[in-house]
């Protein structure tokens, strides 16, 4: 696969990236947020594969299967699981309108990319539009968690910005080590059990959503 | 020598897992001491091996410098007084049934590898492998400040786990950018190690270095307490146990400082001192000013040692932003004079919160008379947070003061010096209405366990001591980190 | 032939096939739900007996509305046919043959003829003086408003690349020659296709076979007609239905016929036909997985066209 053609599909992948992430954005049912990140998941593997076969770089095609086997099925599996066990209500509040939420996405995917067109040397480190799709995503991300009040929401907003770095250090001409992307893998799987049992503990103790919560202040 | 580097946090990795096999509360404690003290002896062996050699490494991602040492150092010292200032502590606990006997072994264990993840943070070369540390022990002192199952336990947990995890996926990013500059300016095998890329530091793309060195101050600034991402701290500090305070406000965002110091040398090497110096007075300068309010006005006792690890987290950004060799030294002297200070509070606050049975400052009077020793450490450990001589963070303030003078940063170093006369005012009337007075009859008096006392008197000791005098072994030590720090 | 003659010939013949085929690709979806929801389903050509029949009913109208009420039907399906005549179905000689295209219009007309024909039918409805009447047409005014700057968003993403507004133009440069499928493309890909489920009148954004006055959106405004006028209104919608696959196609996967040899046209109207099968199938399949939104929630899915559009134009600029 030339370089020329992985330059492609890697900016039609980094589309699908944003449009999974306006979906998961506008998303008004955890099992829909859920899903739409194992999808946005999905795509981040094939971007791996792509740029596996791009680079020869075998590490890629290592790392592209852990991200499918980790975030596609054991994260969301992880994240159903928490669901049942809490009996919850899965529609999710808001704390902002979404409509300013999505108008606040937009503004940060132009900044995302206006900050990447000014660094024109990096361009040529990092395959595609990575760049600016990874920043955004990653952003956006970020907005997912502040701008919603269940756990489970901020915790699929947590996997889908590192779903974004990923993205960009995947395409880096040179790939990242394998350790180092092992290595997070883990830590976001150990870290996702943490929050797993930290929302089941309070549910049984308090019997209310942990993000409720905001006893502590001043 | 050098595989000493990594026996270093084998060893507490090695007794946690023995210690969950471990019921007895004695032995747990034992256990606890003599891994902390093999730490200390190690520590030991691995600085002098430094300062003779001028660096250290093992297998090729382990890897001590004289920054290293002043960390390693840190820990060690404040992992062994946590040990021993424990055995007290936890007897007391589960007698009161604050704790249960049969959760004893997880949290010995989970504090040992709490230690353990911050011994590889600083001993990391490699960037990838500094953030994974990092990210570790988030997750272990997450557990640890949510492991009395309380509902505010559980909420600061909740809050440090999310808002730390967002903060280092910032830096997370900065990491990668500056591993992409690293690998388009031509190094391949090393393009994660630090020192590989601060000995190219200046054939790195100035941009590239500054956007990655933004997202890493970000993200490691808001693991280490930095205004405006410390909204974390007061609620995981206070929520936390004891100990574990101890070693998050003295210990581990200390360690997220020395993350911002590996990129601030890359920073230097590459944009030159200006751009990341700024910027870390700027987030230092706003740490400072947003603590101060809360300090004031607080009413629970270890928040406010929190907001106070926010104001001294902004002191030694503040050294690092004003930088140049005084600035550099003032900002690293800093590092160890608060982790002493802040955990010995954290000890004294302890013992007044188990006796009086209350984390309202208002409650609680006439601390002196009804237990001596911690009393008098209380009085001597707020004078020495409010930077009174002959206390350490006098000499470091000072230091910082002096430095800010040389650069002709006036404005900073007024602000500055407005908030620390309004912090010490403060704190002295806060900790001069517990300490004096006389104590309400149904405290109870007496009876403080030795260990704590013993626990505290070290830092005490070592607490005076920097105040007096900085001993040469010491000061060739800073003199060392501040030339690997500034690139020399 | 006659180069004026065949300046006229093509308009006519396609949207003579558009406003013949519409009626055929409304069977063709409700066959398909049918199939989906495992029921036998009317035959395709069930609209046209719909059409026939009502042409020979008779008139019955509110006492309140007068004789606009009677106009306003055929205004609107000659305002949607001057909109198919605007779209290409198999013959789009691109920038080369230009000059031999009688200039009708371009993309923004487009858009305008549908506003209009979507603000006729919901002045007739208040005129009418029914409560569902109102209640449909002001219903269907708010998405208009998240719809049409969608739309026009769309058509301006891809008519930076294209330099022109007009869609024969469009249409007459193949993708590839255009610059790749890229990233901004797939964007206005996926706000294109949400807005086709928004103008057709489509779950998740209305209910077309609801008899329900109160979840109605587009059929509220109908309900107060009858007999041959509702049978324009009808015919109106099915080719505006079809006029948009076309438009769609149109943007983004344009093969038409560059030249008229009989060839490229039979390609052109195999090409055609295979795309408006695919969009018929999608559409039929989003309108068995789905239900129908809640209208309060519907600015919030319809915001998502929006924004996908708005960064299809915005990744072009930058």
């Amino acid at each position: 696969m030339s370089l020329d053609l992985a330059a492609h599909l890697i900016d039609i992948i980094g589309a699908f990236l944003l449009i999974t992430m306006i979906v998961i954005l506008e998303a008004g049912d955890l099992y829909r947020a859920i899903y739409t990140m194992a999808v946005q998941s999905v795509f981040i593997a094939l971007a791996g594969a792509v740029l596996g076969a791009a680079t020869h770089n075998t590490d890629l095609w290592v790392i592209a299967g852990l991200t499918l086997v980790v975030k596609v099925f054991v994260l969301p599996w992880l994240l159903l699981r928490v669901i049942h066990r809490m009996r919850i209500h899965h529609k999710i509040e808001p704390l902002i309108p979404v409509t300013a939420t999505l108008a606040i996405a937009a503004a940060i995917v132009m900044l995302a990319f206006y900050l990447s067109s000014s660094l024109v040397s990096l361009k040529q480190v990092i395959t595609g539009n990575a760049l600016p799709i990874g920043i955004a995503l990653m952003l956006i991300g970020i907005l997912v968690m502040m701008s919603r009040r269940t756990a489970l929401m901020q915790m699929v907003g947590l996997f889908a910005s590192e779903n974004g770095i990923f993205f960009t250090a995947m395409a880096i001409s040179q790939g990242m080590p394998l350790i180092i992307e092992i290595g997070v893998t883990l830590d976001v799987i150990l870290g996702a059990l943490v929050m797993g049992v930290i929302i089941l503990r309070v549910k049984s103790s308090i019997g209310s959503d942990i993000a409720d919560l905001d006893q502590l202040k001043g | 020598m050098s595989s000493l580097l990594w026996i270093l946090p084998l060893v507490p990795i090695v007794v946690g897992l023995a210690m969950l096999g471990v019921k007895d509360r004695r032995l747990l404690n034992l256990l606890d001491v003599a891994s902390t003290s093999t730490i200390g002896v190690l520590v030991w062996v691995v600085a002098r091996a430094v300062m003779q050699a001028g660096s250290l490494r093992a297998v090729k991602t382990f890897y001590a410098d004289a920054v290293t040492v002043v960390f390693l150092g840190l820990i060690a010292l404040l992992s062994v007084t946590t040990a021993i200032y424990t055995i007290g502590w936890m007897r007391r606990e589960v007698a009161s049934g604050g704790m249960a006997e049969r959760r004893l072994p997880k949290y010995f264990a989970l504090t040992q590898a709490f230690i353990a993840t911050m011994l590889i943070t600083v001993l990391a070369d490699n960037l990838g492998l500094l953030w994974i540390t990092m990210e570790a022990t988030t997750i272990t002192s997450a557990l640890l400040v949510g492991f009395r199952r309380d509902s505010d336990g559980l909420e600061a947990a909740w809050k440090y786990i999310i808002v730390t995890t967002i903060g280092i996926s910032f830096g997370l990013f900065g990491t990668v950018l500056v591993y992409a500059a690293a690998a388009h300016a031509g190094a391949s095998e090393g393009a994660m190690n630090f020192t590989t890329i601060a000995a190219m530091a200046s054939q790195l793309d100035p941009n590239i270095v500054r956007i990655g060195f933004i997202f890493i101050l970000i993200g490691y600034g808001t693991k280490a307490g930095l205004a405006p991402m410390h909204m974390w701290l007061p609620d995981a500090h206070s929520q936390a146990p004891t100990p574990v305070s101890a070693l998050l406000s003295g210990a581990l965002i200390k360690c997220a400082l020395f993350g911002i110091i590996r990129f601030h040398t890359i920073a230097i090497g590459a944009c030159g001192p200006g751009f990341s110096g700024h910027l870390l007075l700027l987030f230092g300068i706003i740490s400072v000013v947003a603590a101060t309010p809360f300090i004031l006005t607080q009413q629970n006792f270890k928040r406010l040692l929190g907001y106070h690890s926010v104001e001294h987290v902004g002191i030694i950004a503040l050294g690092l932003g004003i930088g140049g060799p005084l600035g550099t030294y003032a900002a690293l002297l800093h590092v160890i004079n608060h982790g002493v200070t802040k955990a010995l509070v954290f000890f004294v606050a302890g013992d007044a919160i188990d006796r009086y049975k209350t984390h309202t400052m208002d409650k609680i009077r006439g601390f002196i008379r009804a237990a001596p020793y911690a009393g008098t450490f209380l009085m001597l450990g707020a004078f020495s947070l409010a930077g009174t001589p002959p206390f350490s963070i006098f000499v470091s303030e000072l230091l910082v003061l002096k430095a800010g003078l040389a650069g002709r940063y006036y404005v900073v170093i007024a602000i500055f010096l407005l908030m620390v006369i309004a912090i010490f005012a403060g704190l002295i009337h806060h900790a001069g209405k517990m300490a004096f007075g006389e104590p309400d009859p149904a405290v109870p008096r007496g009876g403080e366990p030795a260990s704590g006392v013993l626990a505290m008197s070290m830092l005490v000791v070592v607490m005076i001591g920097l105040g007096l005098m900085i001993p040469p072994v010491l000061d060739t030590i800073f003199t060392r980190a501040v030339e690997v720090t500034l690139g020399h | 032939m006659d180069p004026t003659l065949t300046r006229w010939i093509w308009p006519l013949v396609q949207t003579a096939l558009l406003v013949l085929l519409g009626p055929l690709v409304t069977g063709l979806i409700q066959k398909m739900k049918a199939r989906l929801q495992c029921r036998r389903g009317a035959g395709i050509l069930q609209p046209y007996r719909d059409l026939l029949k009502l042409l020979r009913k008779g008139t019955v109208q509110s006492d309140t509305s007068g004789s606009f009420f009677r106009v306003v039907p055929v205004l609107v399906l000659g305002a949607t046919c001057a909109a198919a005549t605007l779209v290409p179905v198999f013959f789009a000689p691109g920038t080369a043959g230009y000059a031999s295209l009688l200039p009708l219009g371009d993309a923004l007309l487009l858009a305008g003829w549908f506003a209009l024909a979507r603000f006729l039918t919901a002045i007739a409805a208040l005129d009418a003086g029914g409560a569902f009447g109102g209640m449909g047409a002001s219903r269907e005014m708010t998405v208009a408003t998240l719809v049409e700057p969608a739309l026009i968003l769309v058509i301006f993403s891809v008519a930076i690349v294209a330099g022109t507004t007009d869609l024969r133009v469009i249409a007459g440069h193949p993708v590839g020659m255009r610059g790749s499928f890229g990233a901004a493309d797939l964007l206005a890909l996926f706000a294109m296709l949400i807005l086709l489920l928004a103008e057709t009148g489509r779950i998740p954004v209305d209910n077309p076979d609801t008899h329900l006055e109160l979840t109605m959106l587009h059929e509220g405004m109908l309900l107060e007609h009858s007999g041959p006028g509702l049978g324009c209104l009808v015919l109106a919608h099915h080719i505006k239905q079809i006029v948009l696959i076309a438009f769609v196609q149109a943007l983004f996967f344009p093969w038409k016929a560059a030249t008229a040899t009989s060839h490229a046209l039979i390609m052109g109207l195999g090409a055609f036909l295979l795309g408006t099968l695919a969009l018929s199938v999608f559409l039929a399949i989003v309108e068995s997985s789905y239900a129908k939104l809640r209208f309060f929630n519907l600015p919030q899915f319809l915001s998502i066209s929006l924004l996908s559009s708005f960064l299809a134009v915005a990744l072009r600029l930058l």
